[in-house]
Order: structure tokens, then C-alpha cells, then sequence
């Protein structure tokens, strides 16, 4: 059919430029290996594509971005994980522990390189809070890609500032 | 005075990136390599179910001995049925990728690890093990009695078949424990 062929592409378009620069620290809170990166980064980018040829309009264009990036990066994770055997932590667990203390003041990029190292060892559902919340984005739209209640994203967004308040404020 | 909070998620936005975006002409390019990539796996996949069905099958016509015939009937049987299930699997992963692509994360982290639970555990399992396991055995028991002087090497065969078959037991209920934990993790945090 060229009339969804052409609306795909168009909304891809659209997608693709609108947030590219969103997918790319997404992806970057995904994989920290530069060459998986990308091809991870290309994964999201097809998944996007082949998306919209079922795109209805029933929830916004962000919110239909962000689940189809972070459901392919999720996937990406579990594949991998096995592989690494890397181990994922919840926000509980990381509001418990220390924030790692330095003698010296951490300057911009230190005290990036921890928010993604910190955010890369969270499970999936909080690393998506957390990235949404990064993002900017008010609780009833991280509930809505996230499929969480409206009031668990409140409360985890509350251990979210708890963490960054402790572990970066004080650094600064 | 600046949100202390805005400041951390300056650092989060203005982080340097690389700029990577994809045009059209990059995503059909990258679906066409994944395809070929995917044809290229099957084909390899393929390959080895083929040998190992025409090896067997092989066997059961050009050897004599009925429970040799009967072994290497079962076990071709047996390796075709697992490849039936890691085919089928992969079919339901791309199926469910598609269909739930957009669906909310919870959803589909939770139907991705109950595939991941199920292939591992429960009827998918047993019936890898039961369709394939009586095979090599019935095999080894016809190669010894239809050459004795080999009886030694079906043996040693034999207990190393046994124990592979025994260590996949625990190996494939532990990691559907893990899935389960994961999934029982997944819903407390859903319903915190």
C-alpha cells in the first residue's frame, strides 16, 4: 500500500530528526561499548521505521518513540546480559548504597560519565524512569510508556532525586 | 537560585553525542543486511540440522542391527525436534517484537521474559529431553551388541551423553528460576 508506505516514511522522518539526539544518550544508557552502540542505535532507528506502518495516533509521537526504543533496547539487554553476565540493580538497592566518595571535585564530563555508569547498572523499568525523568518528562507520560501506575512513577521518581541529590548535588 | 535537580539534568541533555541519525535510504539498507544476516544464520542453522538427519537417517538404513536402526531413527527424530522448537522460538521472539513493539515497556519486558521462562522450563524442556534422550542410548546399546569389541567405547559415550543430559536438567530449571525471580521482581516493582 504507497499511502502507509508514505506515511511511514514520513513519520520516520520526522521521528528521526525530532529525536535523534534523545535515541543517541538513550541508546548511550543502553550499551556503553562504542561500536555496539551504534548498531544498536541502527536497531532502534529500524524498529522505529517498521513501527509506523501501525502508528494509529492514539498516544503522542514521543511516547510511541520512546517505547519502541526502549522495548528494542530492552531486548538488546537481555540478549546481552546473558552473554556478560552483567548484574542490574533496582533503585532501592542503589538508594541504599553509598555515594562513592572522591577527594577531588568531579568536574562536568566525571560527573556524566558516573550519572550514565550509575544509570546503565539499573533493571530495565527503572533505568527507563530514570531516563524519561532525565529527559524531562512529567510522571503521566513516563507512566504511559512505561505502563506503571501514574503513583509508582511519583514514588520512584521521589528515590530518583534522592539518588542524584546525594550522589551529585554534594559534589558540587 | 538554580533546581539543583536542573542542573543534573543539564548534564544529561547537553552531553556531548556523535550526531548519528539514519536516513531512509539507511534504514532499508540496514534491514536488507540484517536480512541477509538472518538468511545466512537459518542457512547455517540449516545445514547442521540436515547433516545430522541425513547422517542419522544414514544410519538407520545402511546398518543392520534393529536397535542401532531404532536409535538413529529417535535420535534424528529427536534433533529435528529441537530444531523445530529453536526455529518456532525465534519465529515467536520476531512475531512478539513486532506486535509489541510499541506496546508499554512492562508489558513487553514481562512477555520476553516468560519466552525466555517457558523455552527453559515446563512442557518446552521435557519434551526436548523426553523426544530426544532415548535416542543415542538405544544407539550405543545396539552398536555394542552388534560389535561387542566397541561395548568399551559405547560405554564411555554412553555415561558422557548421561551426563550431559543430567547437567542440562539443573542448568535449564536454574535459568527459568532466574526468569521467574526476574518476572516476580518485575511485578513487585510495578506494583510498589
Amino acid at each position: 500500500m504507497p499511502g502507509v508506505s508514505a506515511m511511514q516514511d514520513t513519520l520516520y522522518q520526522q521521528a528521526a530528526v525530532e529525536y535523534a539526539a534523545a535515541l543517541e544518550r538513550l541508546a548511550r544508557s543502553y550499551e556503553a561499548d562504542p561500536e555496539a552502540r551504534r548498531d544498536l542505535l541502527q536497531d532502534i532507528h529500524v524498529a522505529l521505521w517498521r513501527s509506523f506502518a501501525s502508528f494509529s495516533g492514539l498516544c503522542s509521537m514521543r511516547t510511541w518513540v520512546y517505547r519502541v526504543a526502549h522495548n528494542t533496547a530492552v531486548s538488546h539487554v537481555v540478549r546481552e546480559r546473558r552473554r556478560r553476565g552483567q548484574i542490574m540493580v533496582g533503585l532501592e538497592e542503589i538508594e541504599e548504597t553509598a555515594a562513592p566518595n572522591s577527594d577531588s571535585t568531579p568536574d562536568r564530563a566525571q560527573r556524566l560519565d558516573q550519572l550514565l555508569a550509575m544509570v546503565r547498572m539499573l533493571k530495565p523499568l527503572d533505568r527507563q524512569v530514570i531516563l524519561a525523568y532525565l529527559e524531562d518528562m512529567e510522571a503521566g507520560e513516563i507512566a504511559e510508556i512505561t505502563g506503571l501506575s501514574a503513583a509508582n512513577v511519583a514514588t520512584k521518581i521521589h528515590r530518583i532525586k534522592n539518588i542524584l541529590a546525594r550522589r551529585f548535588q554534594a559534589e558540587q | 537560585m538554580n533546581n539543583p535537580m536542573d542542573d543534573v539534568k543539564n548534564i544529561w541533555q547537553d552531553q556531548p553525542l556523535e550526531g548519528t541519525t539514519m536516513s531512509l535510504k539507511q534504514v532499508h539498507e540496514r534491514i536488507e543486511k540484517l536480512g541477509r544476516m538472518v538468511r545466512r544464520r537459518n542457512l547455517i542453522g540449516g545445514f547442521a540440522c540436515i547433516t545430522v538427519l541425513l547422517g542419522f537417517s544414514w544410519f538407520f538404513v545402511a546398518l543392520a542391527q534393529p536397535l542401532e536402526r531404532i536409535g538413529a531413527a529417535l535420535t534424528a527424530v529427536g534433533a529435528g525436534y529441537i530444531m523445530y522448537q529453536l526455529v518456532s522460538g525465534k519465529m515467536k521472539k520476531q512475531r512478539a517484537a513486532v506486535e509489541l513493539q510499541a506496546e508499554a515497556s512492562l508489558a513487553f519486558y514481562r512477555s520476553e521474559l516468560q519466552r525466555q521462562r517457558d523455552f527453559h522450563q515446563g512442557m518446552w524442556f521435557w519434551s526436548r529431553m523426553v523426544i530426544f534422550a532415548p535416542g543415542p542410548f538405544i544407539f550405543l546399546l545396539g552398536m555394542a551388541q552388534a560389535n561387542p569389541a566397541l561395548t568399551r567405547q559405547a560405554l564411555v559415550e554412553g555415561a558422557i551423553t548421561a551426563a550431559l543430559l543430567i547437567w542440562a536438567i539443573p542448568k535449564n530449571l536454574g535459568l527459568a528460576k532466574r526468569f521467574q525471580r526476574e518476572l516476580d521482581s518485575l511485578d513487585s516493582a510495578a506494583s510498589n
